[in-house]
């Protein structure tokens, strides 16, 4: 059952890097794909070919980690992808986590609603009918639908603040060694293996 | 005649499109998803003759149970619109029968009508009707559509000529006219000459109902040429008629050719145009390049041109995917043409492609500042994807969302 996730950036990669460790998933069963790490000229090409690349049955990574360089980019690549996604992939395969950097959930469904159907010849209906929460994070199970035809369903996980605030990291945080260590931490600590295991495995 | 918003239900692999157009619209995505089954939808609105196809039972959506398709544009202040379902078994017998009598009645002289003038059309109609067998009954059940147009008026379109009908309607065309000749008085039966002209009459019959299940392969229906489909750019100008063939009027079609070129400044320092060769005014002088010689790009706006010579303002120009045996380098030309046209003669484009070269070009920098500013009012990306193969989604992107998509985000505009 393949998954693919769509996240901000560089910290979000080892936040599932060390996620996916202790969910004992191995280092070959999943793939992080950086698309600020790509050369300039086979940058439009490098995502359509990773995203091709990982539907087909040859491909042994259960799962793809899309770093796309921001919250801002992260949703446009995700509203415009999102299709793509779920058809290709297993059903609830697709998941975005973004920060809410304290705006309300309200807020961000809607927003996302209307960067969604912004590109929309017919607008699509976003039901966000499951919640789960924990002190740091919330958890929407959606799905969408057009013109009465349902057409998959989604995960979007939100921190309420950021992923960087939740695990003590500031901008004083240099070493790699340090914040992998303090988002290992933050995992445990906050016993996310459980809130994650039911939608990653 | 400027399209404002489309609209098709179940046609082929749409399910359900609805969008609004601008005034070039490119429609990307992968085979199947529906791209050039747009260009067929917006052409039947206009040539509702094109649903007489062999696979006219393949325009219904597959995956949709309600053999019903629906086609409709609004160009503002008015709007046009058909309606396609499958024939009920009364109605394809009935229409066929209709068809046969006209063609009797067409085909008989005044002395033969005046002969059968006791006999209506209606009696004429059941007869028919009782001379058709199950075989023919299947045929027709299955290879009639009625197609209702905005005026409410329903009309019944065959799908196909088949040939092994020959004999079947043959034999019904003989059938009635030897049950007609028993309802005669026998010294009007038993006269040589008008059994003879019965005969001359009976075959004539026969052609002409040939003549109306192959109604289209005649050509008898104008083209309304304020809406063209375009399937291949050279074609047009090669495909029809060898060099060696050529008549006196596609010499002056080319010479209406050249005046567009001309009046237009389409193509700048054009002296002359012929099917042999092309004259610029250079710096040096005259010079004369052969036709074939110039690039696809120039040849592939010539055949553009040549399809639209009749009409050129304010219409509709649909281009399946134009980039076919053209070079990218002259991708470039072809699409400064298509934008100046759209520009300088008001010509609405529907085009498919599958390009990427076709896609930098219309948002790259290297167009001129009027073409970019042309383009970032007029331009709609029409990126069409399928979910589960039945559903149809598709995105509108202008002119500054598919710069954000392809610049900022780096993501391919056709679709993954």
């Amino acid at each position: 059952m393949k998954k693919i996730i769509i996240c901000e950036g560089k910290h979000d990669g080892i936040f599932f890097e060390q996620l996916l460790k202790n969910l004992n998933f191995s280092k070959d069963d999943f793939k992080i794909f950086d698309q600020e790490n790509q050369k300039k000229k086979d940058k439009k090409s490098a995502e359509t070919r990773e995203l091709n690349s990982f539907i087909e049955k040859y491909n042994q990574n259960k799962i793809l980690i899309k770093l796309e360089g921001g919250k801002h980019f992260a949703i446009k690549i995700f509203s415009t992808n999102m299709r793509y996604c779920v058809e290709n992939i297993s059903p609830e395969g697709l998941i975005l986590m973004i920060d809410l950097d304290g705006e309300e959930v309200e807020k961000r469904k809607n927003s996302l609603i209307e960067t969604l159907n912004g590109r929309m010849t017919m607008p699509m209906n976003l039901d966000f009918s499951h919640k789960m929460e924990n002190d740091h994070l919330y958890h929407l199970k959606t799905k969408v639908s057009q013109n009465n035809s349902e057409l998959g369903q989604f995960h979007i996980i939100l921190f309420k603040k950021s992923l960087e605030h939740s695990c003590g990291i500031s901008d004083g945080t240099c070493m790699l060694k340090e914040k992998i260590s303090k988002i290992d931490e933050f995992i445990l600590r906050e016993n996310l293996i459980n809130f994650f295991s039911q939608i990653i495995n | 005649m400027f399209i404002k918003s489309v609209d098709i239900e179940n046609f082929k692999g749409i399910s359900k499109l609805k969008f609004n157009p601008k005034k070039i619209n490119i429609l990307v995505g992968k085979n199947n998803t529906g791209k050039t089954s747009v260009l067929e939808a917006i052409d039947l609105l206009f040539h509702n003759e094109n649903i007489q196809n062999p696979f006219m039972h393949s325009f219904f959506n597959i995956y949709s149970e309600e053999k019903s398709i629906k086609i409709s544009a609004n160009f503002g202040d008015k709007e046009e619109k058909i309606e396609i379902r499958e024939a009920k078994e009364r109605e394809a017998i009935s229409n066929f029968s209709k068809d046969l009598v006209r063609s009797f009645l067409e085909n008989f002289s005044k002395k033969s009508k005046k002969t059968f003038s006791g006999i209506l059309t209606r009696e004429l109609e059941k007869l028919i009707e009782n001379y058709i067998d199950d075989e023919l009954r299947n045929f027709l059940l299955k290879n009639s559509l009625v197609l209702l147009d905005g005026n409410s008026e329903e009309k019944i379109y065959y799908s196909s000529y088949d040939y092994s009908l020959i004999n079947k309607i043959e034999i019904l065309i003989e059938n009635i006219t030897k049950n007609l000749l028993e309802k005669l008085p026998s010294e009007q039966r038993d006269d040589s000459e008008f059994r003879r002209h019965l005969k001359y009459a009976s075959e004539n019959t026969l052609f002409s109902t040939r003549g109306i299940l192959m109604e289209h392969r005649h050509g008898a229906k104008p083209i309304k040429k304020d809406v063209v489909y375009i399937n291949s750019l050279e074609e047009e100008l090669y495909g029809r008629r060898p060099i060696s063939q050529r008549k006196p009027e596609d010499s002056e079609r080319l010479h209406k050719v050249e005046k567009i070129v001309k009046e237009n400044n389409l193509v700048r320092n054009l002296e002359g145009l012929d099917f042999d060769n092309v004259v610029f005014q250079t710096k040096e002088g005259i010079k004369a390049h052969s036709f074939h010689f110039l690039g696809d790009g120039f040849k592939s706006m010539i055949g553009l041109l040549w399809k639209l010579s009749d009409k050129i303002n304010n219409i509709v120009v649909m281009l399946d995917e134009p980039e076919k045996h053209i070079h990218p380098g002259y991708i470039k030309q072809l699409m400064k043409f298509i934008i100046d046209f759209s520009k300088r003669l008001n010509i609405q484009f529907f085009i498919t492609t599958h390009s990427l070269d076709l896609l930098d070009i219309v948002l790259s920098e290297e167009l001129d500042e009027e073409e970019r500013a042309f383009l970032k009012d007029e331009l709609n990306i029409l990126r069409m994807d399928k979910i589960r193969d039945s559903i149809t989604i598709a995105e509108n992107l202008d002119y500054e969302k598919a710069v954000e998509t392809k610049d900022e985000l780096q993501l391919d505009l056709r679709g993954v």
